[in-house]
């Protein structure tokens, strides 16, 4: 209890410095701003709003970036170069609905930047629109063949949407300009998921995950060498199904057993507790 | 000063350090679950049956569209489909095979003079002299799509809910002609002329049963995912005939869902807004709102099945 009174008080301690450290920090902000743009012409104030702004932005202080961008578009409405910044710590803050419409502004004002046309992607991917996200990828695809964003972009949606084929093609030509265990894995996965087993050996990589998929491609087969994969706890849920195969009732109940008492409420969590009804 | 900046960097690394780690975790989860869900497809004939019960809710049912574009992406199969009204509209298309494509063209072409003898003299009669307007052209419309098809003969098993206006029964259609018995289920009462059938008069099935998860359970199915499109009713105006009808289905089906609702296994409620039963001009809305929502809770849907069925995969049984 003791323990416990004391971590309150220290984290709303913690807090509250935090707090009072920023609106502070706001306070000397704003003074230095006044000063340092009182004497300024206009075009040197956007300039510096911006500059601002990229300084906020870099350091992932979306709503101050969001204020200082802000402040360079009151001075000059028209400016594509602020509306996609603006676009960009919109997207970064999860402001989606403002986001887009900055963007859509910046494309209006005659930009043809391709962030404008990632972060459309972006912002449509996590609106569930994958159809309007596909047409923004794709133009950023079109301005830039090789953009491995553009690329990987294209592919996730076409994952998304079940279009396994496609989605390969395109982490294809992403492996080829720039070769990562993250795309391997993505390969070994969906050529898994379109039933392209031979395939998935040509991606085998050494990683946590890939464990995971190699494991449990072995699990029906080999379940001794498939037990050997899984190693962390939350892996454990698949070493009770190998352990299973091997009918080791009582070693898969304590794997089992293991994934139920973590604290991270996961797949393998609750796949655990519904398993352990099964098992007499 | 310099102890609470440091504080505040320690803060931020603490929350990002949160934030990574449940970044694992769910990327963990997908794998998983992308590997369990394709053991599951693989049980064939063994595989638990998944049914989807569409809800009435007119021009918001178009949802369902969307909703079926979801799971038809992630794989998700659909055994048996029961709907009422347009949710019987769209379940009957889609368990004839029609294709999500196809559906979603005539979503977005459709009008009530598509499906009724709609026009603005008979808007005028029905206001005036109580003239219901017919619902024949949505049958011939339907044809155009299936044909004289019997259930069946459907691609999917199909059952859809009317009412018989004379007695209050549920009428559950399981067997004769399928366009038929759409048409009945989407006969709004008091907008339609209610359909002769068998010395009964049949309307739409949202009076008695607006999202019919019994009738799943009945054909067989062993998990329900129930789809109900709801709007924030209490921003509608209520000025003329037809929005105080409307209106009045919207509360009595609210209150017939309640029960139903609670019976299904997983609830899907695309949000249509403020999209009203009649306002058939906003589809693309309703198909998007459809879409969105079977999109970000697909994940959670599988999840749910793989937890109720994990023992049939394990054992294969």
């Amino acid at each position: 209890m003791k323990k416990f009174i004391f971590f309150i008080f220290n984290f709303q301690f913690l807090i509250f410095n935090c707090l009072y450290s920023d609106m502070e920090k706001i306070a000397e902000e704003k003074a230095a701003i006044s000063y340092t743009t009182a004497s300024k012409s206009k075009k040197e104030k956007i300039n510096f709003y911006i500059s601002k702004g990229d300084e906020h932005l870099f350091r992932g202080e979306y709503s101050y970036a969001i204020d200082c961008y802000n402040e360079a578009r009151t001075l000059k409405k028209k400016n594509p170069n602020v509306l996609l910044r603006l676009g960009e710590s919109y997207r970064l803050a999860d402001m989606k609905e403002e986001a887009i419409d900055s963007y859509n502004k910046a494309l209006k004002y005659g930009s043809k930047d391709i962030r404008i046309f990632l972060g459309l992607g972006i912002v449509y991917r996590a609106k569930y629109l994958y159809e309007q996200a596909e047409e923004f990828y794709r133009k950023a695809s079109e301005l830039e063949k090789n953009n491995t964003m553009s690329l990987t972009g294209l592919a996730d949606i076409y994952s998304e949407q079940g279009k396994y084929p496609q989605a390969i093609e395109l982490y294809k030509k992403v492996l080829v300009i720039s070769p990562t265990d993250e795309i391997k894995l993505k390969l070994a996965m969906l050529n898994y998921l379109d039933g392209n087993e031979n395939e998935i050996r040509k991606y085998n990589i050494v990683s946590g995950y890939s464990a995971i998929l190699n494991g449990y491609l072995k699990i029906k087969n080999d379940p001794d060498i498939a037990i050997s994969y899984f190693i962390s706890a939350d892996e454990y849920f698949l070493r009770a199904i190998a352990y299973l195969k091997k009918n080791k009732v009582p070693i898969a109940k304590k794997c089992l057993d293991v994934v139920k008492n973590e604290k991270e409420n996961t797949l393998s969590k609750k796949l655990s507790i519904a398993l352990i009804k099964h098992i007499k | 000063m310099v102890i609470r900046r440091w504080l505040s960097v320690l803060l931020l690394t603490t929350y990002h350090l949160l934030l990574t780690t449940s970044l694992i975790y769910s990327q963990n989860d997908e794998l998983l679950r992308n590997l369990l869900w394709k053991d599951f497809l693989a049980l064939s004939g063994k595989r638990p049956k998944i049914a989807l019960v569409l809800g009435g809710g007119g021009a918001r049912g178009l949802a369902h569209i969307g909703v079926l574009k979801a799971l038809e992406e992630k794989k998700v199969p659909i055994d048996i489909i029961v709907g009422t009204s347009v949710g019987a509209l769209v379940g009957g298309l889609y368990a004839s095979g029609m294709s999500i494509s196809d559906l979603e063209k005539m979503g977005q072409g459709i009008g009530w003079n598509k499906i009724s003898n709609f026009s603005a003299v008979k808007l005028f009669t029905l206001i005036t002299a109580e003239s219901l307007l017919s619902t024949e052209k949505l049958e011939k419309y339907l044809k155009k799509y299936i044909g004289d098809k019997n259930f069946d003969e459907l691609k999917i098993p199909f059952a859809c809910i009317a009412c018989d206006i004379k007695t209050g029964e549920r009428i559950v259609f399981k067997d004769g002609e399928a366009a038929f018995a759409m048409r009945a289920s989407a006969t709004v009462p008091g907008v339609f002329n209610p359909v002769e059938y068998r010395h009964r008069l049949l309307v739409d099935g949202g009076v008695v049963d607006n999202l019919p998860v019994d009738i799943a359970k009945v054909m067989g199915a062993d998990f329900i995912i129930a789809v109900y499109p709801q709007a924030d009713i209490s921003t509608y105006e209520i000025k003329n005939v037809m929005t105080t009808l409307s209106q009045v289905i919207n509360l009595q089906g609210g209150f017939l869902t309640e029960k139903q609702m609670k019976e299904a296994d997983f609830l899907l409620i695309p949000n249509v807004k403020n999209v009203s039963m009649i306002e058939l001009d906003k589809s693309q809305e309703c198909i998007e709102a459809g879409v969105i929502s079977g999109r970000s809770k697909v994940n959670e849907l599988k999840d749910k099945i793989l937890e109720k069925f994990i023992d049939r995969i394990v054992f294969q049984r």
